[in-house]
């Protein structure tokens, strides 16, 4: 697991990943859809590379319990395990924040969009809200199904689902299931924030509904905790397994 | 009577072995659910957005589809042949494969194999589909020629995996260069971006990659017409990973088994 990797290892790999999924969707944008596309691909990639990228380390924290069987020890200390959770979390969201605004500021120059670039800087209040949306998200799926040996399929097919669905790429209002989808998960109505805010037009709604997600994605993990924890207690093991 | 087997005898033991190791790490791969996730999520993820952005006109359909498949076949080659050697590396048995008395080599592209008709398998029905369920015109004017670029696709993915899966075995975070391994080939690849687009100083890199070739004839099958010049680089980039493969494959071996190393980098 990459929890065990040097972070040396694991920021060298990450950082040019990151770059080239922002030049990739951003260059396919102009091959498919024309050079229109590209501007708005540009955002979207900076999106996933942020999410699908950086933040889904995140999920090695209910995964570092369980192959190293240490959870009994963290649901028999005083601190909830809930918080021990989430406090461990922190350190991935702030390193991937921090990849994240290298990943963009290369890309953007690699690309020549650097312009574009310098008008999203007002926006990373909300890229950092998308990030813990898809964090707390991918923390409550990969707990939820970390007894069913799908732990590490529940982030990777929600990745997939924000590459899909989130409106990154393909603009909203073409396909209606994707839409359908989208509108229930992170990213998508905090990245219609911030094409709404960089075209002049309304954001605040699409702000307020990717906090509502953000929130409602920390519920479902606390939840997902609990279950775990209680079951846990109730069947006598202590990894998740 | 004993003395050295006889090469009917020899060839019929390497012939059985690839195909226990092609067998084996089939099996294998059918108790991980995620690189069927991997290989079936991608191909519909990349066609569903690069055709829903701008429909294609059905000469280019067919273009897109193809180029699509061979990408999501790069991702899941990273993941699947590519991470062979990882593989028996964690589970501690590389030492008694290469200790065997049958070839290592002959196992390692066996075993590729396996995980290639896996990941072909598994995209080829994921393109289908979403094909199918977007309502595609991808015309196929030319299915012979498919069917030999698709032989071709196979034994190139496989030869390819076997030369990755040397190159993460030099590493102990193997793991983590499968990842960022992806989107270098997604992006220079000269499949879905094409190599025109690609800035002048970087447009040889392509031309190193079979799959880029692959592309262009079939494409030219399902279109215009197959041509031969592109399948012919393909085969012989094949040839050529095969040899750098199975060189890259024993030097490693030999350089581990001098440290003392082979289960760990």
């Amino acid at each position: 697991m990459s929890a065990t990797l040097p972070p040396a290892a694991s920021i060298f790999a990450t950082l040019p990943k990151g770059v080239l999924q922002i030049v990739f969707f951003t260059v396919l944008g102009g091959v498919v859809a024309g050079q229109d596309h590209r501007q708005f691909a540009f955002v979207g990639g900076l999106v996933l590379a942020l999410t699908t990228t950086n933040t889904v380390n995140v999920i090695n924290v209910p995964f570092g319990d369980k192959y190293f069987s240490t959870f009994w020890r963290i649901r028999h200390g005083d601190v909830p395990v809930a918080v021990v959770l989430y406090a461990r979390a922190v350190p991935y969201l702030a390193v991937g924040f921090g990849l994240f605004l290298a990943e963009a500021a290369i890309a953007a120059a690699v690309l020549g969009m650097t312009d574009v670039a310098l008008r999203l800087l007002p926006w990373l209040p909300v890229f950092a809200l998308m990030a813990c949306g898809y964090a707390l998200l991918g923390i409550a799926a990969a707990t939820a199904t970390i007894a069913k040996r799908a732990d590490v399929l529940a982030p990777n097919i929600l990745g997939y689902l924000t590459m899909l669905c989130a409106g990154a790429f393909l603009p909203p209002g073409r396909v209606g299931w994707i839409d359908a989808i989208g509108s229930v998960l992170p990213v998508r109505h905090g990245l219609a924030a911030v094409r709404a805010g960089l075209d002049g037009r309304p954001w605040l709604t699409e702000a307020v509904l990717e906090l509502v997600i953000c929130l409602a994605s920390a519920a479902l993990g606390l939840l997902a905790v609990a279950v775990q924890t209680r079951r846990a207690a109730r069947h006598g093991h202590d990894d998740f397994a | 009577m004993t003395g050295p087997p006889l090469l009917g005898d020899r060839l019929r033991g390497a012939a059985w072995t690839f195909l226990t190791a092609a067998r084996t790490e089939q099996r294998s791969m059918r108790g991980n659910p995620l690189l069927l996730v991997n290989a079936g999520f991608l191909p519909v993820v990349l066609l569903v957005i690069a055709v829903e952005a701008q429909r294609p006109p059905a000469d280019r359909a067919a273009q897109i589809v193809t180029s699509v498949m061979l990408t999501a076949l790069w991702g899941s080659t990273v993941w699947t042949s590519g991470g062979v050697l990882r593989r028996e590396r964690t589970y501690g048995t590389l030492a008694r494969c290469v200790c065997g008395v049958e070839s290592p080599t002959v196992v390692l592209f066996g075993k590729s194999l396996g995980a290639t008709l896996y990941g072909v398998g598994t995209i080829l029905v994921a393109t289908v589909a979403t094909v199918l369920a977007l309502r595609l015109p991808v015309a196929l004017a030319h299915p012979f020629w498919l069917a030999v670029g698709l032989l071709v696709v196979v034994v190139s993915a496989t030869t390819l995996g076997a030369l990755l899966s040397c190159l993460f075995l030099l590493t102990r975070n193997g793991l983590l260069w499968s990842g960022a391994l992806m989107y270098p080939v997604f992006v220079l690849g000269g499949l879905l971006i094409p190599q025109d687009v690609l800035p002048v100083w970087l447009r040889w890199v392509p031309q190193l990659l079979s799959l880029r070739w692959i592309n262009e004839f079939l494409s030219d099958a399902a279109g215009p017409g197959p041509s031969a010049t592109p399948l012919a680089v393909a085969v012989a980039l094949t040839v050529a990973y095969g040899v750098v493969a199975t060189r890259t494959y024993r030097w490693s071996i030999d350089k581990a088994r001098q440290r003392g190393s082979l289960d760990h980098a």
